[in-house]
């Protein structure tokens, strides 16, 4: 398949500060890519530099096969943005964002607006400097979609908003996205929420990509477990062990790929608990979390050397 | 297009009624007679209020999104940067010209509900005002552009500052004739500035400051070149400040040619002292100490080798009429083309009345050195404001006769002066003339003929006693015998470099009393004369070959801010080549710095050709547009792949 959106070892520093180590992905038609990282990993950055708002300092970012510096109008028109914070204009009043939509964008499907508008309970008359976060994403979720772009970029959707709501935003971004085809690049922390609807997942580290998967090759390949009565130390130089957390009795072991003769092999330097795949949200702490040993966590070990694993 | 207008329509709709309130009300402090009676002449709280209001529309406008935090937001709209710039520009165009039709609208109104002089207003004097009006545009295309700059917000205001200081004194020259501004070639000139910068400001559309990469690389370069042709004469305008002050207190530390007695000698301040005389001490002319001291009471005259300064730069609102005010009949004044121009306002049954005389009809006008007199009930003649019953003359030197206004059939009658007389001057007679002759009991306006003294009466003009013309005459004699005085000597500068000028005291016959050839020749003369020279280092180098070779000999008074008056006229060309020499370091300095941070070839060339050129601004531009860090490049290593991946399906 054609890749509709694509990072090709994309470097961006601001001042001496590296935020892109070469990134690199792509989404390809009608997936749903989630986008995650910590604070500060450099989603936004690399999203802006996908939108053509910010210049990488190595390679190239491009929408469509085009160069993401050099996007035309038209290319503009098949791309549905929803930015950090959903930022629309304050002074407007809801109709008054519609007609602006409507004005601006040439593909953009006023009934379709104005359904999904009355789906959320929104007014027309009210002035969004007045709505709910909630409100406000959700609008801007119809803003973005009513156009029927092939691409979606959405920068933290969720970003404020309760559960509830959160709930409430999914469940329109899903009735809208619903058999649109279209390609759909989101960043989040909200990590239940990428499990309900992602196809794809890359977790941003540091400005590196440490994964780059689909969400049921992860659910197949990674393993999660305890190893007790260790009798021998356990390091994370192997490339089936990603992570070796010592614990008071023995290891909390983060594997990869571990066929029976891995297990074997472990089972060997103690008994092996609890083995089972890790939530995305386990997945995301062992592999992101804090290095620095805090009050509960023992000093944990460097992870392996990032050879590469492809299935 | 309209969708933008349409989401901008709250926006324009606040700027255009606070701008149009500001404007109503600065009209409103220039006075409804002053705007709309009489020709406009500085409409100082207009003009101010109109490029201010400009100023900030153009920097709101631009910096609207960024303030309100949605700039991608507007940016990810399928429109060009030149078609959302454009929209930006119509803006700011639209709210202009509502202020330049509301705001006369807001004063004419002002006036209908609470004045007086409605029905006096002259709507024709519209296009004066807009003509004062009209640097409200220019100033909103000024802050457009520097607000749309891709530079840092102090960076933006020093441009803009620069911008300001060179721009409308520009306009203002354009517009200049003789004695005052031509509305239409000033207005012209601010609409042309202002489409210029609109035209400029297009270059910069889309481009965002990103300190990280590199200024050249994402802004057109023709456009940097202007930028740094505005950067460069806005810097040469602050070091020309700065040379006239050095300048001015360079002249201090040579020693003064004063007269003692008979002799000039060349004399350098000993001691100055707030209680007592100041003590020279006189000097030889290597200006060394003679051991003899003088005391300043024994000094009566003296002169500084000064060569002179100009005034100070500043933003002046245009002056769209050559006469001053001269009478007032109600209100009465002539006008630039030599008319007068009268307001009739009656108190009784609160009408007013506008028209214009002339000399005998509406058609001749008077000589451009009349004099507007009114002469109240109480016989006292003056060129101040008069009351509805005055008497109303016109007097023009060089003439037979003077002109009596008739209201009744609003032209003025001729009245021959006694005795063939002929007009010398109008003169106001002061306080302590001997004025009961006349029956004066404050000073008064009178007419000094060929042969005599007239005083104005209600049917002509009546010689003044011998008394009081006695006393004028003994007046001017006295002011003749002081000019006399100040004429028996006078200074020659016989070489007027304004660092080594030669001055010479030459006698009312013409022989030479004294001569010096001012020279540094003290230590404390040659530091002066080496912080004198410093700024002529940093200056532009294409300017200064310039005025070396193309201006003559000029002094700080009269030389234009962009001309260093130290090497004008061909003097000290070793300075014009020290500052080649100096500019060529900076330029070396700027180009190696640039060449380790990784700058490519063609922007090596345009900065060094620029500072080599443009001196020290050009260098400080250069370290501003293009710091080290925008043309750093991350090392390239091999690509690091994810830990877990799934390949693509292919």
């Amino acid at each position: 398949m054609t890749a509709i959106l694509q990072f090709d070892d994309v470097h961006r520093h601001f001042g001496k500060q590296e935020v892109l180590k070469g990134l690199s992905l792509q989404v390809e038609k009608g997936q749903i890519y989630a986008f995650l990282g910590r604070n500060g990993a450099g989603k936004t950055t690399a999203l802006r530099i996908l939108m053509g708002f910010l210049e990488p300092h190595r390679g190239r970012a491009s929408v469509f096969g085009k160069d993401s510096q050099s996007l035309q109008p038209a290319d503009r028109a098949r791309i549905g943005y929803v930015g950090e914070g959903h930022l629309l204009d304050p002074t407007m009043r809801v109709k008054e964002a519609i007609a602006f939509e409507r004005g601006t964008r040439p593909g953009f499907r006023t009934d379709l607006a104005e359904r999904a508008v009355q789906r959320c309970g929104l007014r027309h008359g009210q002035f969004i400097a007045r709505l709910s976060r909630g409100q406000r994403a959700q609008l801007s979720l119809v803003l973005a979609t009513a156009a029927s772009p092939d691409v979606l970029v959405f920068d933290d959707p969720a970003m404020g908003l309760d559960v509830v709501m959160r709930r409430e935003f999914l469940d329109a971004m899903i009735d809208l996205l619903a058999d649109s085809g279209c390609a759909v690049l989101f960043s989040s922390h909200i990590l239940t929420d990428v499990e309900r609807i992602a196809d794809r997942i890359g977790i941003l580290h540091e400005g590196t990509m440490l994964v780059d998967a689909t969400m049921d090759d992860l659910a197949r390949r990674v393993r999660r477990g305890i190893l007790q009565g260790a009798t021998a130390p356990v390091l994370a130089d192997d490339r089936h062990v990603l992570r070796s957390k010592p614990r008071r009795d023995g290891y909390e072991l983060l594997l990869l790929d571990a066929g029976p003769e891995e297990l074997a092999r472990l089972a060997r330097l103690g008994r092996l608990d609890d083995l089972r795949a890790p939530s995305l949200e386990d997945l995301f702490l062992d592999l992101t979390g804090p290095d620095r040993p805090g009050l509960l966590s023992e000093p944990v070990r460097e992870l392996a050397l990032p050879a590469e694993v492809v299935s | 297009m309209n969708a933008l207008l349409k989401r901008d329509l709250s926006f324009a709709a606040l700027f255009t009624l606070l701008g149009t309130i500001a404007i109503t009300i600065a009209l409103t402090q220039d006075q409804f007679r002053q705007v709309w009676v009489f020709e406009p002449t500085r409409l100082q709280a207009t003009f101010y209020t109109a490029w201010v209001a400009g100023l900030v529309l153009g920097a709101a406008v631009a910096l609207r999104d960024r303030l309100q935090g949605v700039g991608d937001y507007v940016r990810q709209r399928p429109l060009s940067p030149l078609r959302l710039h454009a929209g930006r520009l119509l803006l700011t165009a639209l709210v202009v010209v509502a202020w330049w039709v509301l705001a006369p609208l807001g004063s004419w109104l002002c006036e209908a509900i609470g004045g007086r002089l409605v029905s006096a207003g002259q709507p024709g004097r519209y296009w004066l005002l807009l003509a004062t009006m009209a640097p409200a545009a220019s100033a909103a295309a000024l802050a457009l552009l520097c607000a749309s700059l891709p530079v840092v917000w102090w960076m933006q205001a020093v441009l803009a500052t620069a911008l300001l200081f060179v721009g409308f004194p520009a306009c203002d020259a354009m517009a200049s004739t003789s004695n005052y501004d031509d509305p239409l070639a000033y207005a012209l000139a601010h609409f042309a500035f202002a489409a210029g910068l609109a035209a400029l400001s297009c270059a910069f559309a889309g481009v965002e400051r990103d300190p990280d990469r590199s200024w050249t690389r994402r802004v057109p370069r023709w456009a940097t070149a202007l930028v740094l042709a505005v950067g460069v004469a806005g810097g040469t305008l602050l070091l020309g400040l700065f040379t006239q002050g050095v300048l001015r207190s360079f002249a201090d530390a040579y020693p003064l040619i004063g007269r003692v007695g008979d002799r000039y000698e060349l004399l350098a301040l000993e001691a100055r002292s707030h209680s007592g005389p100041r003590r020279y001490r006189v000097v030889d002319a290597e200006h060394q100490p003679t051991g003899d001291l003088r005391s300043g009471e024994g000094v009566t005259d003296s002169y500084r080798p000064r060569i002179g300064w100009s005034r100070d730069p500043e933003i002046e609102p245009p002056n769209f009429r050559q006469a001053d005010w001269r009478s007032g009949w109600a209100a009465l004044r002539l006008d630039r083309h030599g008319f007068a121009n009268c307001l009739l306002h009656d108190t009784v049954d609160w009408t007013s009345r506008f028209f214009v005389f002339g000399r005998g009809d509406a058609t001749t006008p008077f000589d451009g050195r009349a004099h507007l007199v009114s002469l109240g009930t109480d016989g006292h003649a003056s060129r101040e404001v008069a009351t509805f019953q005055s008497i109303v003359w016109v007097a023009e030197p060089g003439a037979t006769e003077v002109f009596r206004f008739d209201p009744s059939t609003e032209q003025v009658r001729a009245v021959p002066l006694p005795g063939g007389d002929r007009i010398v001057d109008v003169v106001d007679q002061e306080q302590d003339d001997p004025r009961a002759v006349v029956g004066f009991t404050k000073p008064s306006t009178i007419v000094r003929g060929e042969r005599a003294a007239y005083a104005f009466a209600s049917d002509g003009l009546v010689p003044v006693v011998p008394a009081a013309s006695a006393a004028i005459e003994a007046r001017e004699a006295k002011r003749a015998a002081r000019r006399a005085q100040n004429t028996e000597v006078r200074r020659e500068t016989v070489v007027a470099d304004v660092l080594c000028p030669t001055i010479r005291v030459v006698g009312r016959d013409g022989t030479a009393l004294f001569e010096h050839a001012f020279a540094p020749r003290t230590t404390a003369e040659r530091l002066a004369y080496a912080v004198a020279v410093l700024p002529s280092l940093v200056r532009a180098p294409v300017l200064q070959v310039a005025a070396h070779v193309f201006v003559g000999e000029t002094s700080p008074t009269r030389a234009s801010p962009f001309v260093d008056p130290v090497v004008a006229g061909g003097y000290r060309t070793w300075l014009v080549f020290a500052g080649f020499l100096c500019n060529g370091v900076l330029a070396f300095f700027s180009r190696r710095r640039l060449q380790r941070a990784g700058a490519d070839a063609r922007t090596l060339r345009f900065w060094t050709v620029a500072v080599t050129l443009l001196g020290l601004v050009a260098a400080l531009l250069c370290e501003w547009f293009e710091p080290s860090r925008g043309w750093r490049v991350p090392a390239a290593g091999p690509k690091r792949a994810p830990r877990i991946r799934t390949a693509a399906v292919a």
